[in-house]
């Protein structure tokens, strides 16, 4: 009996969806529209920054210090029981 | 072992840790008084250009830390987990349980699964390409063939669910200028990110229809996947989740 | 070595014209402005994904321009073997979009399970050459065609090394019988960063072997009080690297030239102003060479 209802529910479901499926949908419009967005590549062949100091660097984001620098949007983010702000 | 190959391992050793590197190497260098600082600059490239690329990936849980503490965390990322692929078009596969597991960020306890949303849309952006599911491969089937049908769902798509409104997050921290609050307690959220064409898709959706498609992902036949959503949700309404997404790309030709 | 596709089709040879480097965010100036540009060059990996937009755009740009293909991850110095997985996408790649060139550089990037995604300096010795010539090998076998080979910049040098760069770059494209990309940038940045001199650099090379030229723009450090030049393709070709580039071709002749514009990436105008001052070198030394051989 269940499996009779349910295969009259999605043969009903699904007949629904193919006579109201539509005909060609026209892609017309700007390079985005047709192709997407462009994400840029990630991998070249060029050096980085030099000798700057990035790789010298010790911070391993471990220990409260470089939190300080913690200085993005999250302080836009408000409430919740898990916070502590 | 080779010249070549101890000399490439120890290169690789030091490039990764952010010490002095050690005698042996800089013994091999040619040593004009600025060897270190030479070989700085190859460290420096290593973690920069892959931490370029983890800013890249991770654009909003940039926008949320703040650009120097991204910094801080990428370069601890990149020396922890250096990238395991020839490219780097899927780097930081493990970002999100990587800030998951620093304690300090337990205050931001959304911040991992923000990573995770952010990595399924680059996922879904470069998945294979799938024809989408043809009205004409349903209509000579017959109703009674329906309910034991596999659908095939794109390839690109994924499921993710979070204890918090990582959507409303994401969605408000897609630039800079961004002042609304968002409070946690808006709570729990489920997507779909998938990309039928061009354009990668972030649906917030309801329960039944997250368990429905999780269901046809595992095999289920639609009967299968529908009696069982069915029985947790009772409001699921097939036909309207089939009027809007059987045959717009969601599910791929059969 | 030619080659010949299941289509018929070869692939489209790339001009002796200047191209640019193509970058995402000149998609759509290319498509929507068709600019007159020669050709454009791709690194492979940033196509490698399943599918998706990047191979979309690739598809759309390859119907109007020739293109060259520019690996940055064959990894060819490593003393690791070549990945085969990562050949079969490279392979995947020039089958379907018929570069005029393909090319990799001399360097390494795989020296443990993981990758640097940056390119690494090379002992010059002996083994490492032989290494470098099995490897450029195996590439040519698995893609059935010539691959040519680039120049590197570099900061430092190995104690080890038993030759200078450009003998050891020169022997391994005879020896495997790949062809030369000469990067004009590259060698005035390491030849002033070691002290090298720059036309005992170029005397070594032989004209038949090159078959691209590269250009791009350095920046200049200050360590200790003694200049490093970075090669970090983020400015405009300097007025030393156009000036060797003008002997360059006046002494050797011309070949295709890219531009090579990878990070703060200027809008397209700026590009193609790079790439007209390349063309116009070439361009004048074509007419001089007409002009030699009517007067001459």
């Amino acid at each position: 009996m269940k499996k009779t209802n349910t295969s009259a529910l999605v043969a009903g479901a699904i007949t629904t969806a193919l006579a109201l499926s539509p005909v060609g949908v026209a892609n017309a419009g700007d390079t985005e529209k047709c192709y997407g967005v462009a994400k840029a590549g990630k991998n070249d062949c060029a050096a980085g920054p030099g000798t700057s100091c990035a790789g010298t660097s010790t911070s391993d984001a471990q220990g409260n210090a470089w939190m300080l620098v913690l200085k993005g949007t999250c302080d836009k983010i408000v409430g919740g029981s898990l916070t502590s702000k | 072992m080779s010249l070549l190959a101890e000399l490439q391992k120890s290169f690789c050793d030091a490039l990764r840790t952010a010490e002095a590197p050690d005698g042996a190497l800089l013994a091999m260098l040619q040593d004009d008084d600025l060897a270190l600082q030479r070989f700085q600059v190859y460290r420096n490239n290593f973690i920069v250009l892959n931490g370029d690329a983890l800013a890249d990936m991770f654009p909003v849980v940039k926008r949320l830390v703040g650009e120097e503490a991204f910094r801080v965390l990428a370069t601890a990322y990149v020396r922890q987990h250096p990238p395991r692929d020839r490219t780097l078009l899927l780097y930081g596969d493990l970002f999100a349980d990587f800030l998951q597991a620093i304690p300090e960020l337990s205050e931001l306890p959304y911040l991992s699964d923000v990573a995770r949303l952010e990595f399924a849309w680059t996922a879904a952006y470069h998945a294979a390409d799938a024809h989408p599911l043809q009205p004409d491969q349903l209509q000579d089937l017959s109703e009674e063939a329906f309910a034991g049908l596999q659908l095939r769902l794109h390839p690109s798509l994924q499921l993710l669910a979070s204890d918090f409104p990582i959507h409303r997050i994401w969605s408000v921290n897609q630039s800079d200028d961004t002042d609304e609050l968002i409070s946690l307690d808006e709570g729990a959220c489920r997507l779909i990110v998938v990309r039928p064409d061009n354009e990668v898709q972030v649906r917030v959706v309801p329960q039944g229809e997250f368990e429905f498609v999780k269901r046809l992902l595992a095999s289920a036949t639609i009967g299968e996947a529908f009696e069982a959503t069915s029985q947790t949700d009772p409001q699921f309404d097939l036909g309207q989740f089939f009027s809007r997404h059987l045959f717009d790309g969601t599910f791929c030709a059969m | 070595m030619e080659t010949i596709h299941k289509s018929g089709r070869k692939p489209t040879p790339v001009p002796i014209r200047a191209g640019a480097g193509l970058k995402p965010q000149h998609y759509q100036s290319v498509i929507e402005d068709q600019p007159d540009i020669g050709w454009f060059e791709i690194h492979p990996e940033n196509y490698m994904g399943r599918g998706g937009p990047p191979l979309r755009y690739l598809e759309k740009i390859r119907q109007d321009y020739p293109i060259s293909l520019h690996s940055v991850g064959t990894s060819l110095g490593s003393h690791l073997p070549l990945d085969r997985q990562h050949l079969q996408q490279l392979k995947r790649l020039v089958d379907r979009f018929e570069p005029g060139l393909v090319s990799e550089h001399l360097s390494w990037s795989h020296g443990y399970e993981w990758y640097t995604h940056d390119l690494m300096p090379l002992v010059y010795t002996e083994e490492s050459l032989q290494l470098m010539v099995e490897h450029i090998d195996q590439v040519q076998e698995h893609l059935q065609r010539q691959i040519l080979i680039e120049n590197p910049s570099s900061y430092l040098q190995f104690k080890a090394s038993e030759m200078p760069e450009q003998v050891f770059y020169v022997e391994a494209a005879k020896r495997s019988g790949a062809g030369l990309l000469v990067d004009v940038n590259n060698v005035f940045v390491s030849c002033t960063n070691h002290g090298w001199n720059i036309d005992d650099y170029l005397s070594a090379i032989p004209i038949s072997l090159i078959g691209e030229i590269h250009l791009s723009g350095h920046s200049v450090q200050q360590v200790e009080g003694r200049t490093l030049r970075i090669d970090d393709h983020g400015s405009p070709v300097c007025s030393e690297v156009w000036t060797l580039y003008q002997q360059f071709i006046s002494r050797f002749g011309l070949a295709p030239t890219l531009i090579e514009w990878d990070s703060n990436i200027p809008e397209f105008p700026q590009l193609l102003e790079e790439v007209s001052g390349a063309q116009s070198l070439m361009d004048g030394v074509a007419e001089t060479e007409v002009r030699n051989v009517v007067t001459g």
